[in-house]
C-alpha cells in the first residue's frame, strides 16, 4: 500500500493528465523513429511532473521492463578517497544523482560511469531477438540505445557539465541523455545547444483540483459542498506543487475520517509551520533578543534537512503577506534577494539568514 | 637664581648643534622680547637685559661672546654653588619671602625662562660638575607650567594623523636627548601626561625609568613631579592643582635628567631608594656567595666521594676526570641550576606551598581518621596554574623537606586506565625501601618508608591514555599513598572527575617582585648585568613564567651579556608573541568597547586587533558571529539603537562569508586575509562592542554543521531507500514525503493502537523502509509536529509488538550496501558470547551454531550481487524461526 500520490501515479504516455501540449510533444518523439530520439532536457518547478513524464516516455519507447528497478552502489577511487553513488537501473535506462557525491566530484561521475555505459553496446534478448526476426518495422521499435537519467542537473558543477559535453556527442550512438532540473540558469550554454530543451509547467489550480477530484472519488474520500472550495483551498496552498497538493490531501482524509468540509484547514509541513511562527515573531517582536530566538530556530530546521533558499523564500513570503506599507514590503524583497544572492554564493548559510531577518527587522523599525 | 644659568650653560649648549641653536635662536628671541617688559627684580634684571643685547645681534661671534658670559656669570654665582646644600632651606626661605605671592609654585617666574634661553644659547664650554644635591633644590629652580594656560584636551576630538605618527616612533632613546647621570632620578615618582612636542609617551617613560624614576599612570599624592604636555586632560589638571604637585614641561624634564647628581642626590626619597638597592644587592650577593659555596660543597663532596670510590677501585685519574665533569655545574641549564633546593626558595605562591606542605605533614594522621575530618583531609593534592611557576618544583621539594621518597609519572608515560591499573595500583599501599638503604643518622627517620606519587601533566592525559583520568580519580578516593596531582588548566570538562576528590591548590603567577632578587642572583653569579626595573618588563612580557625568563638570560648571556633600558623592549617584544591566545580571549578582547574610544585604538590600534585575528583565523570569525548579539554595546554611533548596530553587524559578517568562501574554495584566495579579518571580525566587533551580557558562548556553528550532515546521510539512505516508488528529490522527499510519511506512519499506532500495526507495516514495505527507517523519519520533524511527546504515548504493549510483528515477517530491501553487513555486527557480539562460554564451557551455545549457519549463507549471499537481502534484524528473528535461507532472500524488483 503506497501513498495516494504514489499509487495513482501514471506510468503511460496516455495517462498523463495536465498539460496537453508536453504530453503531445513526448508522444509524437516516441511514436517516430525512436532511434532519432534526441537528448532531452526537462526544467521546470518541484511537482510538476518530470520524473513522471520521463518514465511514461521510457515506458512507451521500450516496454513496462523500465519499471522494473533495482539499486546497485558504485564505488569510485577518487586519489585515495572511495566514493559511493547509488544508480538507480532498470534493463534500460540508468538513473544517476551526481550530486549526491558533493564538491567537485560528480565530475568523477560523469567521467567514469557515463564513458562505461557509453562504451558498451545494448544487446536486446528474448521476445525483441525474434522480433526483429519476423518484423523489420520492429528494429525501429526497441532503439539501441540507453538512457542516462540525470537527476537535479543544475547543480552539476562546471567541470561535470564540461566534461559532459564531448561525451554526449561521442557516445551518442549508445546512450541518450535525459537531464532534469529546476532552472535552466546553472546549465552551461554548450549543453542547451545539444539537447531539446522541454519546459514542463506547473499544472494550474484548476488541473490540480480535476486531479484531486478524481482520486478523492476513487479513494471515497466525501467531499460536503460540492463546489470543490476545499480542494481549491489544497490547490492553492501547494502553489502548482501536484505532489504536495496529493500528500496534503491524503493527510487531510485521513485526519478527518475521509470527509473533507469546507471548513476543513489546511494540514501544513511541520517546516512551514515554524516559518510562520519565525515570521510572526519578526514582524511582532524587531528586537536582539528575538534574533537569537530566531537563531536557534535558523539551526533546528537547517540541521532537519530544510535547505536554506527554501527557508528564505517561504519567510519573505509570509513576512510580505502580513505587511500593509508597499516601502516596506519592497524593502523585504530587496533584502530577501540580496540574501539570496549571498547564499549562493556563500557557504555558512545561518549567517545570510541571519543577516536577512537582522535587516528586515531593522527595515520595519524605520 | 645664577645657578640655573650656570647649570644651563653647562649642560645644554654644549650638545646642541650649530643649525639647531640658529634656528633656535630665531623663535627664543621674539619670545624674550615679548616677555622682557614683565616685571622683575633689578638684580636679575640686569644679568637678563645684558644678556638680551648680546642675542639680539646675530651675527656676532660665539666664542667670545661666550667667554664674555662665563666670565660675567661665574662671578655672581660662585657662592651660592659653593654651599648649595647647606643652604638650600635657608635660601629657599629667603626667596619665597622676597618675592612673596609671585614665587607660587603654579605661576612660572618669567625670569628663569629668559635667563634659561639666554643660555641655552651662548654657554658652551662650562666645565662639567654637579651642582644640584636635591630634587627639591632643582626642581625649585625648573619653571612650573602655568597650568590655567595649558592647552586642555578636547575629549571629542581625535587626530588619527597625529596617532599614526605615534606609533613610528622608536623605542630607543631619541638622539637629542640629554645624558644624565646614571640613576638620577632614583626615588622619583614622575607622571606624564598630554602629548610632549619631541618626545612620544613610551619614549619619556623608558628615559624616566631609565635613570631609575618609576613612572606611575595616575597622579596621586605619591607623585614627586609630573611631565605635562600639549592636550592634557581637564580631570588630571584639575587634580595636579588640587594636590599641589610640581609641573614641569619637556625641556623641564631634560633639565632634571640632565642636572641631577649620580644616584638621584640625598633628598629623603632617594637615599631611602639607594638604601633599598642597597640592601637587595647585598642580599644577592650573600645569596650568590651562598650558593657558590653550596655548589663548592657539593662538588666537593662529589668529588671526594668518586675518589674514594675510585680509590678502593683502583681507576685512573682520567677516568675520575670524566665524571667529575658531569657534576660540573657549568654545563647544566640555568633552569636546573638554579632551581630551587629548598622549600624557602621558591618565588612566590607562598600560601600554596604551604597548604600544600600542611596536607603532607598531616597526612599520616589524617589517614589514620580515614580522612574525616577537617579541610584539608583528601588523600590527594591537586597543583594548578599556568606553566613555568613552580609546580613540580614544589611538589618535588615539599616531598623531599618531609623526607617523602616520589614516584613520578608525567605524560612521558603511558597513562591509560589498564596501564595505570599494572604499575600504579600495587604501588599505592606499598612503602618504600630506599630509606632501609640510607645512612642511620638520617633525619626524618619516621618518614623512611614512605613516599609519594607525584602524577605530573595530569590534563596531558588524552587521546592514548584511554580512561586514565577516571582510573586516576578512582585512586585518589581510596590511595594509601600520598598522590600528588599537577595540572596548568584545572577547570578544563575533562579535569572533572577529579571534583571534591583532591586538595585543590591554585598556583598563581608571581609578581615582578617575588622574582626580582632570584634573577638578580642569577645576574650577579653569570656576571652580566641586568636592572631590576628591567625585570618588571620581563616579568610583564612572559607573563611571569619564570622558567621562561631563566631561558631568556641564559640565551642573552651567551649572545650579548647585557640587557637594559636600550634592547629590553626589543626583546620582550619577540618573547610575547609566543603568547598565543584562546578562542575565548580572542572574543572577549574584540568585543570589550573600550579599544574602539579613540583612546583606545590609540593604545590598541587596527594592526593589533587584526593580529587578535590572525592568532587564530578559524575560530575567531565563528566565535564573533556567535557572540555577537549577546553584547550590551556602549559605542553606539550617533542616533544608531541597538538592532541597527547588529543589523550592520550582521551583514558585514554575511559579507565575510563570501571573502571567506574566495579563500577556502578553488580560488584559494588567501591575499584576502587581511580583509577578511576585517570584515568578518573586527568591523562587527566594532559595531556592537562594549560590555558581554553573559558569557561567552563556544560556537555553535560546528556542531550544527555536524548535525546537519547526519541528518542529511539519514535522509539521503530514506531517500534511496523509497526511491522505488516515489519520484522526487531528496529536498522534495524531505519537504513534501516525509510530513506526510509520518501522518501515516504513527498516527494510527495513536489512534487506534495494535490493530493498525498490519496497516502500516503494509506501508512501510511498500516504500521499502526499514524499522529504523521509520525511526529516523520520526527524528526528522520539527517545531510544532516533533515527535517524542507522541511516541511517549504509544503504549508499550503497542510499541513492542510493532517491533515484535515487523521482525516476525520478511520484509523487501531496495538497496544493498556492502559497507553495512551483519558480518560485523556478529563479530562485535562475540565478546558478549564469550562470557556466557567461560560461564558453561562444557556445552557449546546453540544459538552460537545457527549463528554460524546463517553466517555462512551471508557470504555466499554477498558474493552475488544481485540479489538482495533483507537487514539483519529481520534476519536474526527468522534465523531463530529456522526457516530456510532460500526463502528469505528475495530478489526485489517492481512490478
Amino acid at each position: 500500500m503506497s501513498l495516494w500520490v504514489d499509487k495513482y501515479r501514471p506510468s503511460t504516455l496516455a495517462e498523463l493528465s495536465h498539460n496537453e501540449h508536453v504530453t503531445n510533444i513526448l508522444k509524437s518523439l516516441s511514436e517516430n523513429n525512436p532511434n532519432d530520439l534526441p537528448h532531452l532536457l526537462l526544467y521546470g518547478p518541484n511537482g510538476s511532473g518530470k520524473k513522471t513524464r520521463t518514465m511514461c516516455l521510457l515506458n512507451s519507447i521500450f516496454d513496462s521492463s523500465v519499471y522494473r528497478l533495482k539499486i546497485d552502489v558504485r564505488q569510485f577511487q577518487v586519489n585515495s578517497r572511495k566514493l559511493e553513488l547509488n544508480v538507480v537501473s532498470s534493463p534500460h535506462h540508468v538513473e544517476i544523482t551526481p550530486s549526491d557525491l558533493g564538491g567537485s566530484y560528480d565530475r568523477v561521475v560523469i567521467q567514469e560511469l557515463l564513458k562505461e555505459i557509453g562504451q558498451t553496446e545494448q544487446v536486446e534478448f528474448g521476445s525483441n531477438i525474434s522480433n526483429t526476426a519476423n518484423n523489420n518495422s520492429n528494429s525501429n521499435k526497441s532503439p539501441r540505445f540507453k538512457v542516462v537519467i540525470i537527476n537535479d542537473a543544475n547543480s552539476l558543477s562546471l567541470d561535470a557539465q564540461a566534461a559532459l559535453r564531448r561525451t554526449m556527442e561521442k557516445y551518442s550512438k549508445n546512450i541518450r541523455l535525459f537531464m532534469l532540473c529546476d532552472s535552466l540558469s546553472s546549465i552551461i550554454s554548450p549543453i542547451k545547444s545539444r539537447v531539446l530543451l522541454l519546459r514542463i509547467p506547473a499544472p494550474t489550480n484548476q488541473e490540480i483540483v480535476s486531479i484531486l477530484d478524481s482520486i478523492c472519488f476513487k479513494q471515497q474520500v466525501n467531499i460536503e459542498n460540492k463546489d470543490n472550495s476545499c480542494l481549491l483551498k489544497i490547490a492553492s496552498f501547494a502553489n502548482g506543487n501536484l505532489r504536495l497538493a496529493l500528500l496534503t490531501l491524503e493527510s487531510m482524509a485521513m485526519a478527518n475520517n475521509l470527509t473533507l468540509k469546507d471548513t476543513t484547514s489546511v494540514i501544513r509541513p511541520d517546516w512551514q509551520v515554524v516559518l510562520m511562527k519565525m515570521s510572526n515573531k519578526i514582524i511582532k517582536e524587531r528586537n536582539v533578543k528575538c534574533l537569537i530566538e530566531c537563531r536557534s530556530m535558523l539551526y533546528e530546521l537547517l540541521a532537519h534537512c530544510i535547505p536554506a533558499d527554501v527557508i528564505l523564500h517561504d519567510l519573505t513570503m509570509f513576512i510580505i503577506s502580513a505587511l500593509a506599507n508597499p516601502t516596506i514590503i519592497i524593502g523585504v524583497v530587496k533584502n530577501a534577494s540580496i540574501f539570496d544572492e549571498r547564499l549562493a554564493l556563500g557557504s555558512k548559510v545561518i549567517y545570510h539568514l541571519e543577516g536577512f531577518i537582522a535587516n528586515v527587522m531593522c527595515e520595519m523599525e524605520k | 637664581m645664577v645657578d640655573i644659568s650656570e647649570f644651563f650653560g653647562k649642560k645644554r649648549g654644549a650638545r646642541l648643534e650649530p643649525s639647531s641653536r640658529n634656528k633656535k635662536r630665531s623663535t627664543t628671541t621674539s619670545k624674550v622680547s615679548s616677555k622682557k617688559h614683565k616685571s622683575t627684580p633689578s638684580n636679575e634684571k640686569k644679568n637678563t637685559l645684558e644678556a638680551i643685547d648680546i642675542l639680539n645681534d646675530p651675527d656676532e661671534e660665539q666664542n667670545s661672546d661666550n667667554s664674555l658670559i662665563m666670565i660675567k656669570e661665574s662671578s655672581k654665582i660662585d657662592k651660592p654653588t659653593k654651599n648649595a646644600s647647606s643652604h638650600s632651606l635657608l635660601r629657599e626661605k629667603k626667596e619665597s619671602s622676597d618675592k612673596g605671592k609671585a614665587r607660587k609654585v603654579l605661576s612660572p617666574p618669567p625670569k628663569i625662562k629668559d635667563s634659561k634661553l639666554i643660555n641655552d644659547k651662548k654657554s658652551i664650554s662650562t666645565p662639567s660638575k654637579n651642582n644640584y644635591t636635591s630634587v627639591n633644590e632643582l626642581l625649585m629652580d625648573i619653571p612650573s607650567v602655568d597650568l590655567d594656560n595649558v592647552n586642555v584636551k578636547d575629549v571629542h576630538k581625535y587626530d588619527f594623523l597625529n596617532q599614526e605618527h605615534e606609533k613610528e616612533t622608536s623605542m630607543q632613546q631619541p638622539p637629542n636627548f640629554p645624558e644624565g647621570a646614571p640613576e638620577c632620578l632614583l626615588g622619583l615618582t614622575i607622571v606624564f601626561t598630554g602629548i610632549l612636542p619631541n618626545l612620544s609617551r613610551p619614549e619619556a617613560e623608558n628615559i624616566a625609568k631609565k635613570y631609575g624614576a618609576k613612572v606611575t599612570k595616575a597622579i596621586s599624592r605619591k607623585t614627586s613631579v609630573v611631565v605635562l604636555g600639549n592636550e592634557a586632560g581637564p580631570t588630571k589638571v584639575q587634580k595636579i592643582k588640587d594636590l599641589k604637585i610640581k609641573v614641569i614641561d619637556e625641556d623641564g624634564f631634560k633639565q632634571l635628567v640632565s642636572g641631577m647628581p649620580k644616584g638621584g642626590g640625598d633628598s629623603i626619597e632617594a637615599t631611602k631608594a639607594r638604601e633599598k638597592k642597597k640592601k637587595m644587592e647585598e642580599e644577592v650577593k650573600k645569596e650568590s656567595e651562598k650558593l657558590d659555596r653550596e655548589e663548592r660543597e657539593n662538588f666537593k663532596r662529589a668529588n671526594s666521594k668518586l675518589n674514594s670510590l675510585n680509590s678502593g677501585g683502583g681507576s685512573n685519574p682520567i677516568n675520575n676526570n670524566n665524571n667529575s665533569k658531569i657534576l660540573d655545574p657549568n654545563e647544566q641549564l640555568w633552569t636546573v641550576k638554579y632551581a630551587p633546593k629548598r622549600l624557602g626558595e621558591i618565588c612566590g605562591n607562598k600560601s600554596s606551598v604551604q597548604k600544600l606542605k600542611t596536607w603532607l605533614e598531616q597526612w599520616p594522621t589524617n589517614a589514620k581518621n580515614g580522612f574525616k575530618y577537617n579541610g584539608l583531609s583528601f588523600r590527594a593534592a591537586m597543583l594548578s596554574g599556568p606553566p613555568g611557576i613552580g609546580k613540580t618544583t614544589a611538589a618535588h621539594l615539599v616531598a623531599k623537606e618531609l623526607g617523602y621518597d616520589i614516584l613520578e609519572k608525567n605524560a612521558s608515560d603511558v597513562r591509560s586506565k589498564s596501564l595505570l591499573n599494572e604499575t600504579v595500583k600495587n604501588t599505592l599501599d606499598n612503602t618504600s625501601v630506599v630509606g632501609f638503604f640510607k645512612p642511620a643518622d638520617s633525619k626524618n627517620l619516621e618518614n623512611q618508608n614512605k613516599f609519594v606519587i607525584i602524577m605530573d601533566e595530569v590534563d596531558g592525559m588524552s587521546g592514548g591514555d584511554r580512561g586514565g583520568v577516571g582510573q586516576l580519580a578512582a585512586f585518589c578516593r581510596k590511595t594509601a599513598t600520598p598522590m600528588i596531582l599537577i595540572c596548568n588548566e584545572r577547570r578544563l570538562p575533562k579535569m572533572r572527575p577529579f571534583d571534591k576528590v583532591c586538595l585543590e591548590v591554585q598556583f598563581r603567577r608571581p609578581d615582578a617582585t617575588s622574582i626580582k632578587s632570584r634573577l638578580l642572583t642569577i645576574a650577579f653569579r653569570e656576571k652580566f648585568e641586568i636592572d631590576a626595573h628591567i625585570i618588571d618588563n620581563l616579568v610583564q612580557a612572559t607573563r611571569g613564567d619564570i622558567r621562561q625568563i631563566i631561558n631568556l638570560l641564559s640565551n642573552i648571556s651567551s649572545t650579548t651579556k647585557k640587557i637594559g633600558a636600550e634592547n629590553i623592549n626589543e626583546i620582550a617584544k619577540s618573547w610575547e608573541k609566543d603568547v598565543a591566545l584562546k578562542p575565548f580571549d580572542i572574543t572577549q578582547q574584540l568585543f570589550s568597547g573600550s579599544i574602539y574610544t579613540p583612546l583606545g585604538s590609540s593604545r590598541f590600534p587596527l594592526w593589533k586587533k587584526m593580529e587578535l585575528y590572525f592568532d587564530d583565523i578559524d575560530f575567531t570569525p565563528l566565535m564573533i558571529q556567535e557572540n555577537y548579539l549577546n553584547t550590551r554595546p556602549t559605542n553606539l554611533k550617533n542616533g544608531m539603537t541597538h538592532l541597527q548596530a547588529v543589523a550592520e553587524a550582521a551583514n558585514d559578517v554575511s559579507l565575510g562569508d563570501l571573502v571567506d568562501k574566495k579563500i577556502h574554495s578553488s580560488a584559494q584566495l588567501w591575499s584576502l586575509l587581511p580583509f577578511h579579518s576585517i570584515i568578518s571580525t573586527i568591523l562587527p566587533a566594532s559595531l556592537v562592542s562594549g560590555q558581554m551580557a553573559g558569557r561567552i558562548n563556544f560556537s555553535a556553528w560546528l556542531g550544527q554543521n555536524s548535525k546537519t550532515g547526519k541528518y542529511y546521510r539519514m535522509l539521503q539512505e530514506l531517500y534511496y531507500h523509497t526511491r522505488l516508488s516515489t519520484s522526487t528529490d531528496k529536498d522534495g522527499f524531505r519537504l513534501d514525503y516525509i510530513p506526510t510519511l509520518k501522518n501515516s506512519l504513527l498516527n494510527p499506532l495513536l489512534t487506534e493502537g495494535s490493530t493498525a500495526i498490519p496497516d502500516i507495516i503494509h506501508v512501510m514495505d511498500g516504500y521499502y523502509l526499514s524499522k529504523d527507517d521509520w525511526d529516523s523519519i520520526m527524528e526528522f520533524m520539527v517545531g510544532p509536529d516533533v515527535t517524542e511527546p507522541l511516541l511517549k504515548k504509544i503504549p508499550a504493549a503497542v510499541k513492542s509488538s510493532f517491533t515484535r510483528k515487523y521482525n516476525a515477517t520478511t520484509h523487501p530491501v531496495s538497496i544493498y550496501t556492502p559497507g553495512t553487513t551483519s558480518f560485523g555486527s556478529a563479530k562485535k557480539d562475540k565478546p558478549d558470547l564469550d562470557e556466557v562460554v567461560d560461564a558453561d564451557d562444557n556445552v557449546p551455545p546453540p544459538e552460537d551454531d545457527q549463528n554460524k549457519s546463517t553466517e555462512d549463507d551471508e557470504i555466499d549471499f554477498k558474493k552475488d550481487k544481485l540479489i538482495k537481502q533483507a537487514k539483519p534484524r529481520s534476519r536474526k528473528v527468522s534465523a531463530i524461526a529456522k526457516s530456510s535461507a532460500g526463502t528469505k532472500k528475495r530478489k526485489v524488483v517492481k512490478k
